[in-house]
């Protein structure tokens, strides 16, 4: 008898323990931030185009419009960009969120790109 | 007395337990939704974003078009005006992604605000009067269908080119009405290059000088190609040069030609 009602007890306490588990908060959370994150780097690539202008854009060569985001990034914010077949930056960091911008402006296809820095 | 302990401690355990998983839900579930908000807002943000870019792209992409058309042809003089407005009429821009596109088409401008909020655009974004104005239609569509979410954005905006064809056409069909009027009212005999060129340069003297204090180039040819009637051909050439393109500078060029005869 005192056998059941052990096995009945460790049942039910797995149970609960696996429905804890599967049941986290916690993975809702992180994806909360991290679409958080992405929505403020995006915004900041939003920024950087309306502050450097089109026209920056369109008459600066892709080395100079990859130097710029070079400058751009910090301990905080990497930004990368492919302008045409001209690509710089590294790679973002698998899983880590990031904010991506395609347009086309003649005679080339522009993907700007920023993630956030490990440390921050 | 032991067995009703245990079967009370079992109770007692399955409540707190479903407590703490009842609990742990209800977090669950909050989280769940915080979630759910958090990926509606980012897909409106966006969305948002990149029609910001598009339209700003779109426009550019007008303007650039503009400039090319502008560079790669010499206009008649008569005609430039609608040519241009012509080929304005015919530009368009498309830039889409998965969940967006944005429509961008062009109609000369008559009129309209001198400031506009196509920020990114400077120093290119307003009306300005005399220069090669354009309204562009802008209308964005699109959406996240999973999340509910879906943009639609109508606007115009204003952009120009400093380009003053208007002025330029000007300048080139009053220079050849003068050169017409002194020409047709000039009984002449002999017909020879020194006796019309003269007569010809003295009367495009005022509309020339008027296109060069407007800041453009004047060039003017006259060729003999008949003589029963003296009939001269007149070549009047108007230029802009380094007119700010998106592109970088440009010139623009306007040219037109006429026959003109003495009369002997």
């Amino acid at each position: 008898m005192r056998f059941l009602d052990l096995a009945v007890a460790a049942l039910i306490g797995t149970s609960a323990i696996a429905g804890i588990a599967a049941f986290s908060p916690r993975q809702a959370d992180v994806a909360s931030g991290s679409l958080t994150t992405e929505s403020q780097l995006r915004d900041g690539l939003l920024a950087i185009i309306q502050r450097e202008g089109v026209t920056w854009l369109v008459q600066s060569s892709p080395q100079v419009v990859c130097a710029r985001l070079r400058d751009l990034s910090n301990s905080s914010v990497t930004f990368s960009g492919e302008i045409g077949s001209y690509s710089c930056g590294p790679a973002a960091p698998r899983g880590s969120p990031v904010a991506i911008l395609v347009f086309y402006l003649i005679p080339y296809q522009f993907v700007f790109e920023a993630w956030p820095n490990a440390q921050a | 007395m032991a067995k009703r302990a245990g079967v009370g401690a079992t109770i007692a355990a399955a409540v707190i337990f479903s407590i703490v998983l009842a609990s742990n839900f209800a977090v669950y579930y909050a989280a769940q939704e915080d979630a759910r908000l958090h990926s509606t807002s980012n897909a409106a943000d966006a969305l948002a974003d990149e029609g910001a870019v598009f339209e700003g792209a779109g426009a550019a992409n007008i303007l650039l078009r503009e400039q090319a058309f502008l560079e790669s042809n010499i206009l008649d003089c008569g005609s430039a005006v609608a040519l241009v407005s012509a080929a304005i009429s015919t530009l368009k821009d498309v830039q889409t992604s998965a969940n967006l596109t944005v429509v961008t088409s062009a109609t000369p401008a008559l009129r309209g605000p001198s400031a506009d909020n196509l920020s990114m655009l400077a120093p290119f974004g307003g009306y300005v009067m005399g220069s090669l104005d354009t309204a562009l239609h802008e209308e964005a569509k699109g959406g996240e269908s999973t999340l509910g979410v879906s943009y639609f954005r109508n606007e115009t905006h204003y952009v120009n080119l400093p380009a003053r064809i208007e002025d330029m056409a000007g300048d080139c069909d009053q220079t050849l009405s003068d050169v017409r009027g002194v020409v047709s009212s000039t009984v002449e005999s002999n017909c020879t290059a020194s006796v019309f060129i003269p007569l010809i340069a003295a009367a495009a003297i005022p509309p020339s000088a008027e296109a060069v204090a407007s800041g453009f180039r004047f060039a003017m040819e006259s060729t003999i190609v008949g003589v029963a009637p003296c009939t001269v051909e007149v070549t009047v050439t108007v230029s802009q040069a380094k007119v700010m393109g998106l592109a970088g500078n440009f010139s623009v060029e306007l040219r037109g030609e006429e026959l003109v005869a003495f009369e002997q």
